[in-house]
């Protein structure tokens, strides 16, 4: 064991075990100022970066980007988007990444009793979304969602499940096209 | 709201106490209409850029002999014939990786209510070994399927035998999650070995 200690204080509650076994999704997105999202009709695929960084589980593993790539597809083509091989209006782009998260809940500012104490180490998976305009390059929509992780790679139809979910909630954000 | 709480609590404390034992989580994903029975032979798929990330794996010729001794000891169990890359039916890769993971541990008896020190809890890192291993249809390039099996390293690395001992195991297991047949349409998936 790596002799490295760190001392976490304390005061960690009950909300640190739901990390771990109910992680929540959160997703948040970014549209360029200026940009009309309705301007842009169809898409490509750029090419896709398939390692994972931070889990070797998910690194240039078939199933898992392929399982996304038609799930991000899915929710484009439901949004009004078109796919094309020929001159894009826009690429998408998608990015995994996976990190350890350690949360020590509800911090009791000025008491130092603590009920219902824990401290966990989860594993969060990070999927950042990019629309760039394939005319300038430029980056017009991300999405980006965080989830946990660990049960869902070790179970295929739980990473499923979860790729649908958190894909669609990240493309809610995203204006549908009239 | 509270019990959903102390459910979610318990459920974590028990993933967290999973992640301290030093067992071995073993999982896979597979190619939904695979007929593995179709398979006959199969050889090692060239090396990609780097099948061990660690420095210490790559020095180690023992490690590499036991992975291989391993996987082909799996196959071969399986039916499958080692044969020239041009004639394999399935080829066959690994790639194993240590990262340094970081583990909370607290005592179970000061979780619930605490004063002042008591309530602190340490967190110390160690390193974890992943093991992973792929089987690719060779005319049509597709992963049919991935298992893997992740495990603590701490000092095993400096034993040769254990290593041996450790990789035997991980590689059984890992292809115990290796189903015969799966159904074109079934969402049902490749047994998750926790043990």
């Amino acid at each position: 064991m790596t002799p490295v200690r760190r001392m976490i204080s304390g005061f960690a509650i009950a909300a640190t075990a739901i990390a771990a076994a109910c992680a929540p999704i959160t997703v948040t997105s970014f549209t360029q100022r200026g940009v009309d999202l309705a301007a842009y009709r169809t898409f490509a695929w750029e090419r896709i970066v398939t390692n994972v960084p931070g889990d070797p589980r998910l690194d240039n593993n078939a199933f898992f980007h392929d399982y996304l790539r038609d799930a991000v597809e899915r929710e484009l083509l439901g949004r009004g988007y078109e796919h094309t091989s020929l001159q894009p209006d826009l690429y998408v782009h998608y990015h995994a990444t996976a990190q350890q998260r350690v949360l020590v809940g509800d911090l009791q500012v000025g008491s130092e009793r603590c009920r219902d104490c824990a401290a966990e180490v989860y594993d969060e998976g990070t999927l950042l979304v990019d629309l760039t305009d394939a005319r300038t390059g430029a980056l017009v929509w991300r999405g980006v969602a965080q989830s946990g992780l660990a049960a869902a790679v070790n179970n295929q139809l739980r990473m499923e499940e979860t790729i649908d979910s958190v894909v669609t909630r990240i493309f809610t954000k995203l204006p549908r096209r009239s | 709201m509270r019990r959903l709480l102390i459910a979610c609590s318990l459920i974590g404390l028990a993933v967290s106490a999973a992640g301290c034992l030093t067992l071995m989580p073993v999982s896979s994903h597979v190619e939904r209409g695979l007929d593995f029975d179709r398979y006959r032979t199969y050889d090692w798929a060239p090396a990609d850029a780097l099948p061990l990330t660690d420095e210490r794996l790559r020095d180690n010729p023992f490690f590499v002999d036991d992975v291989h001794g391993a996987i082909d000891t799996e196959l071969t169990r399986r039916g499958l014939v080692r044969a020239a890359a041009e004639r394999a039916d399935l080829l066959v890769h690994y790639h194993a990786a240590v990262n340094e993971r970081l583990e909370v541990t607290a005592r179970p008896g000061r979780l619930r209510d605490c004063v002042a020190d008591d309530c602190r809890a340490e967190a110390t890192t160690y390193e974890a070994g992943t093991l992973v291993i792929d089987l690719v249809d060779a005319s049509t390039h597709r992963l049919v399927w991935r298992g893997w099996a992740e495990h603590r390293l701490e000092d095993m690395l400096d034993d040769p035998v254990e290593v041996k001992r450790r990789v035997d195991s991980g590689v059984r297991r890992i292809f115990a999650t290796l189903p015969r047949t799966v159904a074109a349409t079934s969402r049902r998936t490749a047994p998750e070995d926790l043990r």
